[in-house]
């Protein structure tokens, strides 16, 4: 008797430990079944900056859809769960908790705020959770790049350079002046840096002036005068939409009519609708396209169609196209890694995608010490009231 | 007459028991919102103690935790003193810096004190974003993982037991200060000044001594902050934020020690309720914009209206219905 005990207790736990090891064998990353794909994002869905948000959720998210009407990702559906930070990092931080261990997602992607990001990237980082594609740049996020953190957008040194390089080859433009308004912060002195460093290289510009503001400022009167009566001829405004609209409506009541320019971060129809028609003639860099003025591009036209078939009464604005674009480069790694998905698997396939073609960004390229998806932009200017491609 | 002491005994047993073990059954999320919690309580029971208790219209507690908060953590980076040094020495350097309102507001009173403090954390933000060479400016300041003897403390679950430590010190080394006649001279000013300094009370003194303690909770709160979340910024410690602090004082308890608690509790919880209540049951395509400070006003205005010393006072005639048959003398945080 105690003998057939013995050998039945000791089979009992050869089996177990053998069905214990086929599992922890099969036990996968978080956020993937079968069946399904779960993939969590934090966006600015509520607040004075929410239509950045509410946009690009549902850019992503409709794009989602029909990628799950045609059958999803080897045979995977995607649940796609976003989240509120309110441009409160804290917050953010409570969000992205949330999404690791109730919801237990695969990756993250799409997230807004390079704040928010940094901060969660105390708890997304040290669970390797990889963010895919966010919406929003900043250095510190590419420098010294991570692993698992892959970002498309350029930053707004490469777009300023981007620029300053096309307008050296225009008769009209070779030997401007050029004054800057910058945001106190790393955000607003990299647009600075990006400007001279790109007019250094061409001896017949120069930049005359260089004012600065602290972020939440609401009143340039004095910035613009000094740039002004610095005699330039361009105005360079490093920072966010609402506040370029300012200084422009600023430089309109003092009489003054420089070429404006901006980047990406200011570079949409909200310009136009707040700063109105004294933003004629301006130029805008941007990491992607202007839907507006590109309604007939066949990419355009395609994310439309996809927008609208889920969100008929969603404006097809830059947020939202945003939203699509980081959602089909997302999709492609998703493809790329195979059936067999695991978070290293999509960290390889994205190290691996050359010269992905969206339409809507420039082409996107990672590599293995690479995690700068796009160089290079797209450069606009206001005509007539709209933005019009010229590169 | 043994029995109900020996009963509260028990109660105040269990209770420790519960908060001790607590944490080992929730998720990273909860406790986080816990840990959350109990730093913004401890924010709030020095505003209570100046605003509540002393009369004093001021709104710039969050200001005097973003001190403290970056008194913390330059203290941990550049002079690398552990967080159980950091944060208390930060809490005392808050006091000590808190003069320069302190000073000012002797001579305001209400809507003046109120406009200027809002004033002074404005200045006092510019500054933090401003002198990037100290504080990390807008990019925001890293810090590295609290550690003891060698060990790393940087788990959600460990910091529960760091924020349990400092609110329950904080807690009763108020109660205490209350008691004594600190406290009572901090509550007869606040009651009436002049009548106070008519019973010989020097009123700049403890105006200035309720600034003070102010300061040094507001310090503490922001240096547990700093040391919790490793990362820093302007954006952490907004008006915003100063005005959330001020509803979860006003919902808790004017004045009220155990109402500070539950305005921390208040103040974290609040937008994860509403995000609950928006994806359950209206959906994600319902744009709930600034759903949290409208929600926020609103309760305000109910408070105000129907429950005026707030929930603490709710909670204490509950508890004495509930057990008048064993009345006591003292009352527990007044």
């Amino acid at each position: 008797m105690k003998k057939s005990l013995l050998v039945t207790v000791i089979s009992g736990i050869i089996v177990g430990l053998g069905c214990l090891g086929i599992s922890l064998a099969m036990a996968g990353d978080p956020g993937v079944t079968k069946t399904t794909i779960k993939i969590g994002s934090n966006m600015i869905l509520t607040g004075s900056a929410a239509y950045w948000g509410q946009g690009s959720d549902k850019g992503a998210r409709a794009y989602y859809t029909y990628i799950n009407e045609m059958g999803g990702i080897h045979g995977r559906k995607i649940e796609f769960i976003n989240s509120d930070s309110q441009f409160k990092p804290a917050q953010a931080v409570a969000a992205i908790k949330k999404l690791i261990e109730k919801d237990e997602i695969f990756i993250l992607m799409g997230m807004q705020s390079s704040v928010c990001i940094l901060a969660a990237e105390k708890v997304f980082g040290e669970a390797g959770v990889p963010l895919i594609a966010p919406i929003t740049m900043h250095r510190q996020l590419v420098d010294p790049p991570r692993k698992y953190l892959f970002v498309v957008f350029t930053e707004y040194w490469d777009q300023a350079q981007y620029m300053v390089d096309y307008m050296a080859k225009e008769a009209r433009w070779k030997n401007l002046k050029f004054a800057v308004i910058y945001q106190d912060d790393d955000f607003g002195k990299e647009g600075l840096a990006g400007l001279e460093d790109g007019v250094k290289k061409y001896p017949s510009m120069q930049v005359v002036a260089k004012e600065s503001f602290a972020p939440g400022a609401k009143d340039f009167s004095s910035q613009v005068l000094k740039c002004k009566q610095s005699g330039a001829q361009g105005l360079f405004l490093s920072c966010v939409t609402a506040q370029a609209a300012m200084m422009i409506k600023e430089a309109e009541k003092i009489g003054w009519k420089p070429l404006f320019m901006v980047h990406s971060a200011t570079a949409d129809d909200k310009l136009i609708e707040l700063a109105g028609p004294a933003t004629e003639g301006a130029l805008g860099v941007t990491n992607v396209v202007i839907p507006s003025s590109e309604k007939d591009s066949p990419p355009v036209k395609k994310a439309t169609e996809i927008i609208h078939k889920y969100y008929p009464d969603q404006a097809i604005d830059v947020p939202t196209i945003d939203g699509i674009a980081m959602a089909m480069i997302t999709v492609e790694g998703l493809k790329k890694a195979g059936p067999d998905l695991t978070r290293v698997k999509l960290i390889e396939a994205l190290e691996n995608m050359k010269n992905f073609e969206t339409g809507l960004v420039p082409p996107v390229t990672f590599g293995p010490n690479n995690r700068q998806g796009c160089r290079g932009a797209l450069l606009y200017q206001i005509q007539g009231g709209k933005f019009v491609r010229l590169k | 007459m043994n029995a109900p002491l020996n009963r509260n005994r028990i109660l105040w047993a269990l209770l420790a028991i519960c908060l001790l073990l607590i944490p080992l059954g929730m998720s990273n999320y909860l406790t986080y919102l816990i840990n959350l919690s109990g730093i913004y309580a401890i924010a709030i029971i020095g505003l209570n103690i100046l605003m509540g208790r002393g009369g004093q219209m001021f709104f710039g507690p969050v200001a005097l935790m973003a001190m403290g908060a970056y008194g913390a953590a330059s203290l941990a980076n550049h002079l690398n003193f552990p967080f159980y040094i950091s944060i208390p020495l930060s809490g005392v350097i808050t006091s000590i810096l808190s003069l320069t309102i302190a000073f000012p507001a002797l001579r305001l009173r209400g809507l003046y004190l109120a406009m200027v403090s809002v004033g002074y954390h404005f200045i006092l933000e510019q500054i933090i974003g401003g002198w990037d060479s100290f504080t990390g400016g807008y990019n925001g300041l890293n810090l590295k993982k609290a550690s003891l003897g060698g060990i790393q403390l940087a788990s959600d679950k460990a910091f529960y037991y760091i924020i349990l430590l400092a609110v329950v010190l904080c807690f009763l080394g108020a109660r205490n200060l209350m008691k004594m006649r600190v406290g009572r001279a901090i509550w007869a000013l606040g009651q009436d000044p002049v009548a106070a300094s008519i019973q010989g009370i020097n009123v700049t003194s403890y105006k200035i001594a309720a600034f003070m303690v102010c300061a040094f909770y507001c310090g503490i709160s922001g240096g547990l902050l700093a040391h919790y979340l490793r990362y820093i910024t302007p954006y952490h410690f907004t008006i915003a934020i100063a005005i959330m602090l001020l509803v979860g004082m006003i919902v808790g308890g004017w004045g009220s020690l155990g109402g500070s608690i539950m305005g921390g509790f208040f103040v974290t919880f609040l937008p994860e309720v509403i995000g609950f209540f928006k994806d359950s049951f209206l959906g994600a395509s319902v744009a709930l914009y600034d759903a949290q400070e409208t929600i926020s006003g609103i309760l305000i205005i109910v408070v105000v209206i129907f429950i005026p010393k707030g929930l603490a006072e709710w909670v204490k005639e509950f508890k004495s219905r509930w057990s008048y048959h064993q009345r006591e003398g003292g009352d527990s945080d007044r």
